[in-house]
Formats: structure tokens, sequence, C-alpha cells
């Protein structure tokens, strides 16, 4: 098995692909496969990871034009895998020379930045949940609260983001709208709005419909597609667009 | 050498649940905080904590409270946990849950509506309160949208590597900024370790990847004393396969939630060797009876136990155990219809960087908090408390911090020392001949699974003890990162924890070998029967550079050991 891979020296853009034959093992991730290039071949591959379990969210990279974490992608898999996303120009655009038969295609989580090989700048993707102030605010006293279980279970599906970026970068509006805060910030102002021990749900659907947050958003739904976490930040919005 | 100075008030070191947590109580004393993570804000090691967090809120089982939680700690610890510490961790978890609560963090509930708790191993009552089996990632979020609401600047993605003391108090710390190799000097007046455990110097672990003990290194050689390294804690029920997912936990929730353990034969062999408590004895109990059922030939074909759920009702499992059927999923297992492989895994650290009820260590200025030190959980550490531990003694630490902070003003810094501490780091980058961080972390990382893994003898941790001396004589001066760039180098981040490892493995074992007797974790196949074990190991470099250890009596408070 061999995997093409994005390389990026100086971040920015991606200079070059470098081509690696593979050791394959059974029940291998991408993950471990950029481990084996990192450890035999390569020391200077750079790429994030942490946790290799699917709860961190580091390790989302582009597999084969499809955003993924490494660490959940089986690499016997990659062939037949299909989310059947829309497309835009980080997707489709394929590098001269890719022979998908038998490489797979590793690049960089698009829009954001390169800041090197298959690590991106993040701030973006951060900013949003400061500027919309996705916190809950303190109360004074230290009464014990309460919440349904059914109260619970409204919000069960939207506490499960790792804030992994994938559905950042799969979309195609964020491909477009380098403003546009994006599915996962929208998606974590729903949950806060929805919680019923917050005094101000407001707050939060304010943020939400500003003018670069929901309206922006047209429903293509590549974010629930990418989630590795079974959030639906599509449906999150939907339900901003309509309360 | 180049080098930025940054000053600060307060430098917390570690962005996990204690950093997070003590940055947040630090910076509720209007002073400048920064918060450094060797990862992205968020996706430390505390996130992949699964089953929850012990407080005795009495939510389901009423008759619980603080005294309880204690003796239940001391006794799930073999009696050698420092009682002050483990008294102030039982009365402050019901306070510091409140606190989660309030930054919005979403557990499970009771009928009522209460926070709901459930059962652990070596407890006496229903105890842990959770998020389904993912409290550690919901804590972890929950944080870092706190971090977001103060004044703490955090800068991630940067790498501590040296404790800077002057006049025999903290001054600040020598990191390097890993995205573009910047060297960084950090003036505080008081710095906080929270900078987790070392699971990652065994080869077989649930550790997150960065968890290499980059904190005991430092602490070591900035002169801290350090206790309890020997104890190790192996989590009975880490996955077996596929061969990428060996090591990965399998939450204790599983088996608090009615899950059982089979051999080869379909024999619930716990019955064999802990009858009353069964799959619930204590961690270091059900580990030694997985590997004792495999290493007499009734193990699992890949060399585990078969751990089966599939009496309890559907409803159950997928509500509470929703990440262990993902987890599987991934391995091609659906858990609801057949049993689970599994055997033990490095886990957690007892043992670390010795602590006082306010979180200091014995450099005044220095506090710590959360796996990095020792002396809270004795041998073996209650499944839940480990959460409880970050969140009491995170704020513990970043008040005493804080009051530290004010106290005093800035101490200078010693230019020679940074300007050493920055050639050393850029050595690694300049060698020409040497040995690859990846080589020499696989063999460590054997070496300490072969040799000082569950069932111990004298002459394999001997071995592992000499073979550590010679790899940090002959292997660490000589690491050499193939390319010499400085921008998002990972080979030069491996060579920068490297030393970390070996001198943190090299605590473990010769803690080891100076145990003679097992108690807790450190079990020995050849113990003396003499030696009971009721006291500590406390480790500090000495004047001659050389490690000294002794034997500390231990701190009772109330419960006298049997």
């Amino acid at each position: 098995m061999k995997l093409r891979v994005a390389r990026s020296r100086e971040g920015g853009k991606v200079t070059h692909y470098d081509l690696y034959k593979i050791e394959h093992k059974k029940g291998m991730t991408i993950l471990d496969a950029l481990f084996q290039i990192q450890d035999k071949m390569d020391p200077s591959l750079s790429f994030r990871y942490s946790c290799r379990g699917a709860v961190c969210g580091s390790c989302s990279i582009l597999i084969n034009k499809e955003p993924r974490l490494a660490c959940r992608t089986q690499v016997s898999e990659v062939q037949g895998m299909d989310m059947r996303l829309k497309d835009f120009p980080a997707l489709s655009e394929t590098p001269s020379g890719w022979n998908s038969e038998e490489e797979i295609l590793i690049e960089p989580l698009p829009n954001m930045p390169i800041e090197k090989d298959l690590v991106v700048d993040m701030t973006r993707f951060y900013r949003a949940l400061e500027t919309m102030k996705l916190w809950v605010d303190s109360e004074e006293g230290e009464e014990i609260r309460l919440q349904s279980p059914s109260d619970r279970k409204r919000i069960d599906r939207y506490v499960n983001c790792i804030l992994c970026a994938l559905c950042f970068g799969s979309c195609p509006v964020n491909a477009e709208q380098i403003e546009y805060v994006g599915p996962a910030a929208l998606t974590k102002a729903w949950r806060f709005s929805e919680d019923s021990r917050v005094k101000t749900p407001e707050r939060y659907l304010e943020a939400a419909n500003a003018l670069n947050g929901a309206p922006l958003c047209d429903l293509i739904m590549n974010c629930v597609k990418a989630c590795p976490k079974g959030v639906a930040p599509g449906g999150a919005i939907r339900k901003l667009k309509n309360p | 050498m180049d080098y930025k100075t940054i000053m600060c008030d307060i430098l917390v070191v570690g962005a996990g649940g204690a950093g997070c947590r003590a940055a947040i109580e630090a910076a509720a004393n209007n002073l400048d905080v920064i918060m450094l993570s060797k990862e992205l804000l968020g996706k430390a090691h505390t996130a992949m904590a699964e089953g929850g967090l012990n407080v005795s809120l009495g939510n389901v089982d009423p008759d619980d409270n603080p005294e309880t939680h204690f003796k239940d700690t001391i006794s799930g610890g073999n009696y050698i946990n420092n009682q002050k510490l483990a008294e102030i961790l039982v009365e402050q978890a019901a306070q510091r849950i409140f606190d989660l609560e309030d930054m919005g963090a979403v557990f499970d509930r009771t009928p009522e509506g209460k926070i709901a708790q459930r059962t652990f191993g070596k407890q006496s009552w229903r105890r842990t309160a959770y998020a389904s089996d993912r409290t550690g990632s919901e804590i972890m979020v929950t944080l870092t949208e706190a971090i977001r609401k103060t004044s703490v600047r955090v800068f991630d993605e940067v790498f501590a590597t040296k404790l800077l003391i002057t006049n025999g108090k903290i001054s600040g710390v020598c990191a390097v900024d890993l995205k573009y190799g910047d060297y960084l000097v950090f003036r505080a007046k008081s710095v906080v370790m929270a900078t987790g455990g070392a699971g990652r110097i065994f080869s077989v672990t649930s550790n997150a990847q960065l968890d290499v003990g980059d904190g005991y290194g430092m602490a070591y050689e900035a002169g801290c004393e350090l206790i309890d390294m020997e104890m190790i804690q192996f989590h009975p029920t880490g996955m077996v396969k596929p061969e990428s997912a060996k090591g990965r936990l399998v939450t204790e929730a599983v088996r608090g939630e009615g899950g059982i353990l089979l051999n080869n034969k379909g024999e619930r062999f716990m019955n064999r060797y802990y009858p009353e408590v069964m799959e619930l004895a204590g961690r270091d109990q059900v580990a030694r009876s997985i590997m004792t059922e495999v290493l007499e030939g009734r193990g699992s074909p890949d060399g585990g136990a078969y751990l089966s759920i599939a009496h309890l009702p559907k409803s159950i499992v997928e509500f509470r155990l929703e990440s262990m059927i993902e987890q599987f999923e991934d391995a091609g297992i659906d858990i609801r219809e057949e049993p689970m492989q599994v055997s033990p895994t490095a886990h957690h650290f007892m043992g670390g960087i010795k602590t006082d009820e306010d979180a200091g260590t014995i450099i005044p200025g220095l506090f710590a908090s959360g796996e990095c030190t020792g002396g809270l959980h004795g041998g073996n550490r209650l499944g839940g408390n480990a959460l409880a531990d970050t969140q009491v003694y995170g704020a513990i630490s970043g008040e005493s911090a804080a009051k530290y902070a004010k106290s005093v003003s800035h101490l200078g810094v010693d230019r020679k020392t940074i300007t050493q501490e920055f050639e050393r780091i850029e050595s690694m980058l300049n060698r020409k001949d040497g040995i690859s961080p990846a080589d020499a972390r696989s063999e460590l990382t054997e070496l300490m699974w072969e040799k000082v893994q569950i069932f111990r003898k004298e002459e394999d941790m001997q071995f592992a003890v000499n073979e550590l001396r010679r790899i940090e004589k002959e292997v660490v001066p000589n690491i050499k990162v193939d390319v010499p760039v400085k921008r998002f180098n990972p080979g030069w981040h491996q060579a920068m924890e490297f030393v970390n490892m070996v001198l943190t493995a090299r605590m473990v074992a010769e803690a080891a070998v100076m145990r003679k007797g097992s108690r807790g974790a450190h079990y020995r196949v050849d113990a003396d029967p003499n030696d009971k074990g009721y006291y500590n190991i406390v480790i500090k470099k000495g004047k001659d550079g050389k490690m000294e250890m002794q034997k500390d009596d231990l701190v009772i408070t109330k419960i006298t050991p049997p």
C-alpha cells in the first residue's frame, strides 16, 4: 500500500507530494501508517495527534479527498469509502500523478491556512468560540441544579462534539467565506440555547444568527456526513434558522 | 542563543483537567496567568478519561458520605496513601463538581434530575458521577470553555523543558514553541506543574501519545522530591486487538454496569480470586487475575480475557456505554453480540511530585496537581478518583499559587543556565551521528513493559535499572534528529521528550527494586514476606547529581494500616 502525502515545509501552500510505501498490518489506521512513515522513513513529516482513539479530535486530515480522523480510518477500507460530499475545489482538484487505484491521498484539512505538512492553523475555527462567547455564564449562589433526563437528552447529540473541525473543513461555505463561523460553533450555540439550565438562551441564538453565522449556511449538509461523532451540525443549524 | 522573555504572575505548565482548573482559580485572583499546553488546548489526556468522577453526593445511595469515600480510598490504596491529602479530596469533591456544573458540564441524571452516580470498583456505594462513558471529554470541553471566559493567556503547542530556580525558589520556565522552534523563557512569581502521567514509558498503555513524564523529569532535575514512583496502575481492561488499538482503555464502567470476565472455558474466573467483589475488585487485583488466567493457559486466543455484556439490557449498553460500542465497532466487533477481548494496560501513575495539603512542593513558589503528583492514591488508585483529583487539587494549586504570587516579586533568572538549556536542545538538531528518537523510544518502552510490569521480580527490575543507567549515559547524549528544521519537527519533539522518559523510567525501576515486599500495584513474585510495605519511597536528586532514595513514614490521620 502506498500513501501520497502533501508536503509544505514553510506552510502556506502544498509544495509537493511525497510517495511512501508502507508495510500494511491488519487493523492499521491511517494514523498508524503516518506513524510508520514518521518513525521509519521520514521523521520530519508533521501531523497532529494525541489520543489515537477518536476522543481528542486532533488528527483531522483529508483522506482521498474526504475529511476524516486519521485514527478512525482503516487503511484497508479507504478505497471503498464515499461520503458523497458536495464538491468544492479543495475536494475536487486532484494532484497530477495521483494513482487513485493504488495510492491513498493524504492532505491537510481544507479551509484553514497550512502551517506545515498536514498541520493547519486552527485560529479561525477556535476564534468563533470566543467571539460568540460560547460558554455558560456563571450564576451567583451555589445551589444544586437539576436537569431532567429528558432535558438532558435534548442536548445529548450536541455535547458529543470533540471540536475536530472536520465539519469546518468539509463546508463549501467555509471554503468561500472567510468570515463564516462554521458548523461547530453554530451547533455549540444551539446546544447552549437548548440547555434547560441556561438562564439566557437568547444570547446564544442572537450570536448564532448574526450575519457571519447561520444566515450564511446553505444547508448543504457536508458537515453532517463528515462528523465522526454523529453530532449532525446541519440539523442544529436548520433549527437555528427556523426556531 | 536568542530567546524571548515573557512575564506573568503565575505560569501553569500543562492544560489538562488539573492545569485548566488551576488556571481558572488563579485568574480569579486578578493576576496575570499563562497556561502552557503541549498540544492544542482541549486535546489533553483528561479527555480520554471515560468512567467518571467520584464524589459522595449520595444522589442514588443516600447513605454515602465523605467519610466512606475516605475509607474506600485508603483501603483501595493499600493503606499507603497520604491521608491528609485524601481527606481533602473527599471533602472538596462535591464543591468541585458543582463548579463544573456551573461551567456547563452535562452529566447524566437520575429520574429526579440530580447528577447520576454509578458503581465503580472497591467502592461501598454508587458514587461515580458520569457523562455516559465520555466523562473526561465532557469535563475537558467544559474547562476549555471556562478558560476562554477568563483572562488566562493560553500558549498552545509550547513545550516546557526546564524549571528555573533562583536562590532555591522558582523563578520561571524554559520552553520551546513547537510551531516555529522559538525559544521562550517565562518568568513567573509562582509556577503550577500539571503535566500529567507517563503511561508512554510502557509499550502497552491507555495513555495519549504525549504522556511521557515531562513533569517528573523537570521536577526531579529542579530538586523536587518524588514519591511512590514504583506504583504504576495497570488498568485490567485494555483492548487486545487490533494491534494499533492495543492498550486502549475499556472503561471500568463496563464492569460497573454489570459486565463479567470469562476465560476460554467460559468460567467466570474472578470467582476464584475475589469471590466477594468479583469483577469490581481493585484494579491491581483484577489485572493480576486476568494475567494469571492467561499465563496458566486459560486466556483468549489473542492473550487476554473475555469481557461480556451479553446479559445486560441493550438500553443500558447503548445509553451508558456508547463510546465503547463505537470503539469496538472500529475494530469490527459489535459488543452487543460478542464479548470484548481485554488485557491489562499501563494506565496511571499513583506516584509523582510530592506535595502538601496546599499543593506545594519543597521548592518555594512551585506547586503541582493532578497525575504528576504522588501520595494521594497510595498503592492503587480507585477508578473515578483521578478526575476528582484534577478538580480538587487543580483548584487548590491555583489558589496557592495565587496566594504565593501576591506575596513576592519576580526573581532574577540566570542567563547562563538558560543559554545552556537552549544549547542542549539545539545540539540535538546539529548532531551528525547518533541514535534516532524513534528507535531509542521503542527500546525503552519494550524494556519497561517486559521487565517492570505487573508481576515483578528482582532480577528483571535490576536488569532494567542497569539498562536505564546505560541508556542515560550512552543514548541520551547521542540523540540525533534526522532533519534539522525547527518548524513543527516531530523528531525534535520526541528527542526532547526522551530525556524525561528515561529519567521517569529510572525512578520507577529504582524504587521498584528498593521495595522488597508486595504492596498495591507493586506485586513481586519474589516478595519478602517480612516487608509489609507500610512506607513511602521518596526520590530526590542528590548534591552529587546521583539519585537518592529513602523510605519515609506514612502520613496517617484516621486509619491505621492493619
